[in-house]
């Protein structure tokens, strides 16, 4: 029969209580110790002499010389006397932390196995807790009439003997009950130890105690054991059913040197929940995204929504519910611009909006006023595209039935002699990262298939079915599609339940964050884990050793969509008609997404949108992270050929186009700013890098540049190009090299 | 002359540094390859004891690997192929002057800032801002704290916040994290002070003198434990299968010591299918090694909490070691019977160990259902060993018998068959009354003697010799082990009055202990000297081995001294059961017959041609308790021990304890 926590404590009946003075520690003593008499309730303070320092040291010296105390001059001792004492110290270096293992206690009394003394060690917090308590030692003679609980409440300096009737006499029972019943709330519950037998201690000679410590992860009062000869039969004779202590709280005085950034970020005031509902809510949310710690995106935006910000109360409890560590949920937190900390800066949640207001509905997006000029209205994607492979909306699918009808390895040589490129950065054979990940498969980390959605336009049903087939082909059991934003999700849904019919995979779709980092496979990887989408490993390939340690496979939706028709259609057709996708903005006629033959001219491509809107001033070609081109560039081919020879990097797939009303220093400066604010931070050159390129920038735009600011932009540049941890930082390097390249001299014009 | 060896090891390639040819083990990191040539690589953010950050970028050096040339931040490069190396090319200089200046510019007088500046010839910078700090103690931002708390410690509690610029380092919400261990890694690792946290908790004479010598053990934690006892992965259990492979695991009531099925209960199965993974599992805070393992939402199948989901702590080495005593090798009750122990507060070790004895004396006939009250205790029964605990905490039956223990048990039963007198005798593996610990010890004449020469009763703590003897081979000779039981009981006895674990000094040994002679490997003298370290920075007080010996002493002369006043503490205490130092049944002989044989012929110089079985045991017998007298005199002189095991006075007085009322004890005792 179990009791609630407060009925058991109402039947406590308060026996004795004992107030005591606390102590400073000094050199790992207290030098004083406790003597409780069961027999009579009376309770002691009395003093660690030099000599018994000198001579017994502590821990099992000092258990061993008080026993000979309590018993030299006892005639006819034995251990079944009342006078049998049980004596608990933890030694002058327990409680160390910062020297491993250093928390034994040595309890000690007369053994009911061997009628001699019996010394057993053991780990969990009450030794520690009884040192920081002001005592060396514990002594229990006697042997009390009643069933009793005896506290040590080292928070209010007092001792109590009491009556406990209705506690559990199993240890994981009343160490948990006890452990809730003394802590003032969840966290004060790491400083309650709990000292208890069980129910078979008893009847038999070898009854045990066991030491209780909380781990906060679990949630569960863990139990160590005092296991040897008895002590525990020996602790039921005196009729204890617990020992309990409760700590001040050890929390050390931890501080970091104090800066101007961690100001700036950290949140003036800390929204806490209280209210019922709302930590219901809180519960539900994480329980709607399964306690996934590789969810905590998601789950922080859902938060964001519900409450306009994210309460601390929210962090705890992802952390307890996820078990995501707290520190990596604040770094996420502070880490999107999404996300807003301070209850007094609440926003709207939406990735897309700059609101600071609490009642934001969107409706400067319905409207489509706020950002009418270079992007296209949402769910209004006009799609360009003469001979489409990846944008069409018809034979979804027809690829993923031919495959299944293929061999793996047929699959495999399919898309070898396609020759289908990456449409990333790269734009080397897929087929390299295919064969890369069949090979690093093992039947016990098989592959796993990710698309990462970065381009508008693309057919859902196509992405969908180029994984399933990269999943047949490599023999992945797991296949994850990574959305930017929620607008495509029920898309995406219908696109995989579709799939789903012809080929059994799981597939998980995941809200990974607006964030122009996420095009990188690195970054992406980091957010799958549910972490801040910065690169963990630099030279460890993702083929080999990805997610969970799994050879994975990460395409960008354009690339995955193009799968398909490289199957349905066979390598000899794909070759001749491979495609690439802009996405084009700007100053021109009808933004768009366009897809044309593979090495169309960039000109091609603003021409598929309407041609430019008045003369070009500039080609920002590949958003902020890519170069700045002059007009004259609309005749290169933008084959990853022609572009490496030119020196164009494609960080990318999107072109904007900008007339005479932006000058080149106001796009650079505004590049550069970008780029800045979208670093992780994670390396020393893209982070500091960019922060100063982006200053001197700015002074340019502001003709207030001296001479050398535009070499120390181009010196940072380069540094960027050749030590920047990952792509993001060495392509931002490239980028800003070419742009000085192009339009040096209309920059310098900013140098004063 | 051997053959001259031309090629390189498969796991080895040849690569170019700075024009010399160096061979490499592959997979090692180029930061490591040239610090190892002696080429010092300026960093900010590479510690030698954590994987690397890549945040500082001036380890950077030139590779061309198949005529390609690239930049590269060494500290997390792998040499896999044969590449030429430029570590100070004209172009690797010029970017690191770059991230000099920007360093500077932003952290000036951070002295590791300043000095790596410097090197690169750099004094001053182009860029400053609003966010240049002049704090000389100024956080870098190099991670190695974020590393330290995760690596050294499993904790997570700090990591960096923010993004780009704004990226720092804090606690969430800039506030001490109260789950924080104050095991104080991070600001130990910290470069330039930005960190601060102090143990003072013990207010010791000297924290950093502690901090520093723990932290050395924290390192080898993160990196030498998954390659040595991989206590992070499944504590001590780690040894079930060494001990099975070297016939040190008790099976069958110490009968045997390994058994086919062991591989369904070792530490791979627990590891695979039971302990929940990656936790940060310490007894106490800021304990790295973290072996408290727990099985995590286990369901229960018999008991009063039956169908309950819990968590279980352990199983440990012993608890699985007193299950294959019971030859019970099924995973799920090992598990069980730890919890039922556990809960209801009794002890797994004497439960395995006595269960196993009530199993042999029921096979043996001594009792039978009728006496067990229907339960078929033979070995390998699952579901009655657990009945025994479960009558055991309802105060019935059986279950209430097998709690009294062996002696308890041994003596009942002799006196109602005395018949079995003798055979009860050898066989209950008790001494002084306690139960043995899961060791099977009759091939090490130090371990029999550690255990029952043990102050306590047969419990290894006092002297866990068995590894060093068996396993380690540290202790050969006669003398080595007479020695071993001087010096290892003191030493171990010192951990309990300190108040520390002992599996944190051998569970993991530093990379390069065996450059000492077995017999002083055995003592693991690095670590030795950590907690002579420890003692001083707590105390103030130097230590060495002879006052720590002289300390231990003390405190085992007066547990041999009360043991005496309680009417025991002698040689006659000091006995094992025949068990536990040879084959007690024909069984048991014949199972290793091999090698009784080759030690009656080799070592005894005996005949064994026509002899039979029962010949032949006797004399292995009388040969193996006459070599534990043997090491006991040995053991007892060394102590300063009277023949009779009692300490003697004048021990006591070269200790400083000759105190009237101990005297007084052993004063009748003294030849």
């Amino acid at each position: 029969m179990t009791h609630k926590i407060s009925e058991i404590k109402k039947a406590h009946v308060l026996l004795k209580e004992f107030a005591f003075e606390p102590v400073q520690l000094e050199r790992g003593y207290a030098n004083r110790y406790l003597r409780i008499n069961l027999d009579n309730n009376e309770i002691s303070i009395l003093p660690v002499t030099q000599q018994m320092k000198d001579l017994w040291i502590g821990g099992k010296g000092f258990d061993l010389w008080l026993t000979f105390q309590e018993i030299k001059d006892l005639k006819d001792f034995s251990w079944e006397h009342n006078a049998n004492p049980i004596c608990f110290s933890p030694g002058p270096l327990a409680g160390t932390t910062s020297f491993p293992g250093s928390g034994k206690t040595l309890v000690t009394t007369v053994s009911p196995a061997t009628s001699s003394i019996m010394d057993c060690n053991v780990g969990g917090y009450f030794g520690p807790f009884l040192k920081f308590a002001g005592f060396d030692s514990l002594v229990i003679v006697g042997k009390s009439a009643e069933e009793v609980i005896v506290f040590i409440d080292a928070v209010n300096h007092k001792i109590t003997i009491e009556k406990a009737p209705l506690e559990s006499l199993d240890s994981h029972v009343v160490a948990e009950e006890l452990t809730e019943m003394y802590a003032d709330n969840e966290i004060d519950m790491r400083n309650i130890a709990v000292v208890s037998a069980g129910s078979a201690a008893e009847h038999a000679r070898m009854g045990l105690l066991n030491f209780s410590f909380w781990d906060w992860r679990r949630n569960v009062a863990r139990l160590k054991q005092a296991g040897r000869g008895g002590v525990g039969t020996v602790f039921r004779k005196k009729g204890m059913k617990a020992l309990v202590i409760k700590n001040r709280g050890i929390t050390p005085a931890w501080r970091v040197e104090e800066n101007k950034v961690a100001s700036e970020v950290t949140p003036k005031t800390i929204q806490q929940l209280t209210c019922e509902k709302d930590l219901a809510d809180l519960k539900a949310i994480i329980a709607s995204f399964g306690n996934d710690p590789e969810r905590a995106f998601e789950i922080l935006l859902a938060v964001q929504e519900r409450f306009k910000c994210i309460p601390k109360t929210a962090i705890e409890m992802i952390c307890q519910l996820t078990g995501q560590p707290k520190s990596y949920l604040y770094h996420l937190a502070t880490f999107h611009d999404c996300f807003t900390l301070d209850p007094e800066k609440k926003r709207c949640g939406d990735a897309d909006c700059d609101c600071e207001d609490e009642d934001c509905d969107h409706e400067h997006d319905e409207d489509g006023e706020e950002e009418e000029s270079d992007e296209m209205p949402e769910g209004e994607i006009r799609v360009v595209a003469p001979n489409p492979i990846v944008t069409c909306r018809d034979n979804a699918f027809a690829g993923l039935e031919k495959a299944l009808k293929m061999t793996p390895e047929a699959v495999l040589a399919e898309i070898k002699a396609s020759e289908l490129l990456l449409k990333d950065t790269t734009g080397i054979p897929a087929y390299q990262k295919w064969e890369s990940v069949c090979t690093a498969s093992t039947a016990d980390k098989k592959p796993v298939v990710v698309t990462n959605v970065v381009l508008n336009g693309i057919n859902e049903a196509k992405i969908v079915e180029g994984l399933m087939i990269a999943a047949y082909a490599t023999g992945a059991d797991q296949a994850f599609i990574l959305l930017h934003s929620k607008i495509d999700l029920e898309a995406f849904e219908t696109a995989v339940a579709t799939g789903q019919q012809i080929l059994n995979l799981k597939v998980d779709i995941r809200l990974i964050g607006d964030d122009y980092l996420l095009n990188k496979d690195k970054s992406v990887l980091s957010a799958l884990k549910g972490l801040a989408s910065e690169p963990y490993h630099e030279f460890v390939r993702n083929t080999k050793t990805g997610y969970h340690d799994r050879p994975t496979l990460i395409h960008n939706n354009e690339t995955m969509a193009s799968v398909g028709a490289a199957i349905f259609h066979g390598a000899e057709w794909f070759k001749k008609h491979q495609t690439k996708v802009f996405e084009v903005y700007g100053d021109v006629k009808n933004a768009a997404v366009v897809e044309l033959p593979y090495g169309s001219t960039i000109g091609d491509y603003i021409n598929a949108a309407g041609g430019s809107d008045g003369a070009i001033n500039a080609i920002q070609f590949g958003s902020f992270g890519g170069p700045m081109l002059k007009a004259t560039r609309q005749e290169l081919k933008t084959d990853y050929t022609t572009l490496k020879e030119a020196g164009i990097v494609l960080d990318s797939s999107e072109i904007d186009i900008y007339n005479k009303q932006t000058p080149p220093t106001d796009l650079f400066a505004e590049n550069i700013a970008c780029l800045s604010f979208d670093s992780c931070g994670k390396c020393g050159s893209c982070r500091e890098g960019l922060f100063h390129a982006s200053r001197l920038a700015d002074k340019i735009a502001d003709g207030k540049a001296r001479k050398g600011d535009l070499e120390a932009i181009g010196d940072l540049a380069e540094c960027m190009r050749e030590t920047a941890f990952c792509q993001y930082g060495i392509n931002a390097g490239k980028s800003i090299m070419k742009s000085i390249k192009e339009f040096g001299d209309k920059l310098a014009k900013g140098v004063k | 002359m051997a053959a001259i060896v031309t090629n390189n090891a498969p796991n080895k390639v040849d690569i170019t540094l700075n024009g010399k040819t160096v061979s490499v083990v592959k997979g090692t990191k180029l930061l490591k390859v040239a610090q190892a040539e002696g080429v010092n690589l300026p960093t900010m953010c590479a510690y030698k004891d954590l994987t690397p950050n890549g945040t500082c970028r001036m380890c950077i050096c030139e590779v061309e690997i198949n005529g390609k040339k690239e930049v590269i931040a060494s500290c997390d490069f792998p040499v896999t192929e044969p590449m030429v190396v430029e570590t100070d090319s004209e172009k690797v200089k010029k970017q690191r002057k770059t991230l000099a200046e920007l360093y500077l510019g932003r952290w000036p007088e951070v002295p590791i800032v300043k000095a790596i500046a410097a090197r690169c010839g750099v004094t001053k910078s182009r860029f400053t801002s609003e966010f240049t700090d002049d704090n000389k103690k100024a956080c870098i931002l190099c991670g190695k704290c974020v590393k330290a708390c995760d690596e050294f410690i499993q904790e997570k509690i700090i990591d960096f916040a923010g993004r780009g610029y704004q990226r720092h380092l804090t606690m969430p919400y800039g506030e001490v994290d109260p789950h924080c261990i104050g095991c104080t890694s991070c600001a130990f690792v910290c470069p330039t002070g930005a960190l601060q946290v102090v143990d003072d908790m013990n207010h010791p004479a000297d924290p950093k003198m502690i901090r520093n010598h723990g932290m050395k053990v924290n390192a080898e934690m993160a990196n030498l434990d998954k390659s040595q006892c991989r206590m992070r992965e499944v504590g001590t259990a780690n040894i079930v299968e060494v001990m099975d492979k070297y016939d040190l695991l008790p099976v069958h009531n110490y009968k045997f010591g390994s058994h086919p099925d062991t591989y369904k209960i070792d530490s791979k199965v627990l590891k695979e299918k039971y302990f929940t993974q990656g936790a940060a599992d310490a007894c106490w805070k800021g304990c790295s090694m973290a072996c408290a393992k727990a099985v995590d939402g286990f369901e229960l199948k018999t008991g009063p909490y039956k169908g309950d989901k819990v968590c279980v702590d352990g199983p440990e080495y012993e608890t699985v070691g007193g299950c294959s005593n019971m030859g019970c090798f099924d995973p799920d009750f090992v598990v069980e019977f730890n919890f039922y122990c556990d809960t209801y507060g009794i002890d797994t070790i004497s439960a395995g160990t006595c269960t196993a004895f009530v199993m042999e004396a029921y096979e043996a006939g001594v009792i039978d259902k009728e006496y067990t009250g229907g339960l078929e205790l033979k070995f390998g029964a699952c579901n009655e060993a657990l009945e025994l605990l479960h009558q055991m905490a309802r105060g019935e039956g059986m279950g209430v018998e097998m709690g009294q223990g062996v002696r308890w048990l041994k003596n009942k039963w002799s006196k109602e068959k005395p018949e079995f007198a003798a055979f009860l005798q050898d066989i209950g593996m008790e001494a002084k009354g306690l139960e043995y610990s899961e060791y099977m010890s009759k091939e090490s004449l130090a371990q029999q003697a550690g255990y029952t020469l043990a102050n306590k009763g047969p419990q290894h703590d006092e002297a866990w010799l068995i590894f060093m003897d068996m396993v380690n081979n540290q202790i050969p000779t006669f003398e080595d082990k007479a020695e071993a039981l001087y010096y290892f009981p003191l030493w171990r006895t010192w951990f309990g009055l300190m108040g520390l674990c002992k599996i944190v000094w051998n569970d993991v040994v530093p990379a390069d202990n065996k450059k000492h002679a077995p017999q002083i490997a055995a003592k693991i003298p690095e670590h030795v000297n950590n907690y002579f370290k420890f003692f001083e920075g707590m105390s103030g007080v130097p230590i060495n081995e002879a006052i720590m010996l002289d300390q231990s002493a003390r405190v085992h002369n007066l547990q041999r001294i009360l043991n005496r006043m309680l009417g025991f503490g002698t040689r006659k205490e000091d006995l094992p059961p025949y068990r536990a130092v040879g084959p007690v049944t024909e069984e048991e002989y014949l199972s290793r017959q091999e090698r009784y044989e080759k030690q009656l012929v080799e070592i005894i110089g005996y005949d064994i041609t026509g002899k039979t079985t029962a010949e032949k045991m006797a004399v292995l017998r009388a040969y193996r308790e006459a070599q534990y007298q043997k090491v006991s005199d040995v053991a007892y002189a060394k102590r300063g021990w009277t023949e009779n095991g009692v300490p003697t006075i004048a021990r006591l007085k070269q200790l400083g304890i000759d105190l009237p009322d101990l005297v007084k004890i052993i004063e009748k005792d003294q030849v």
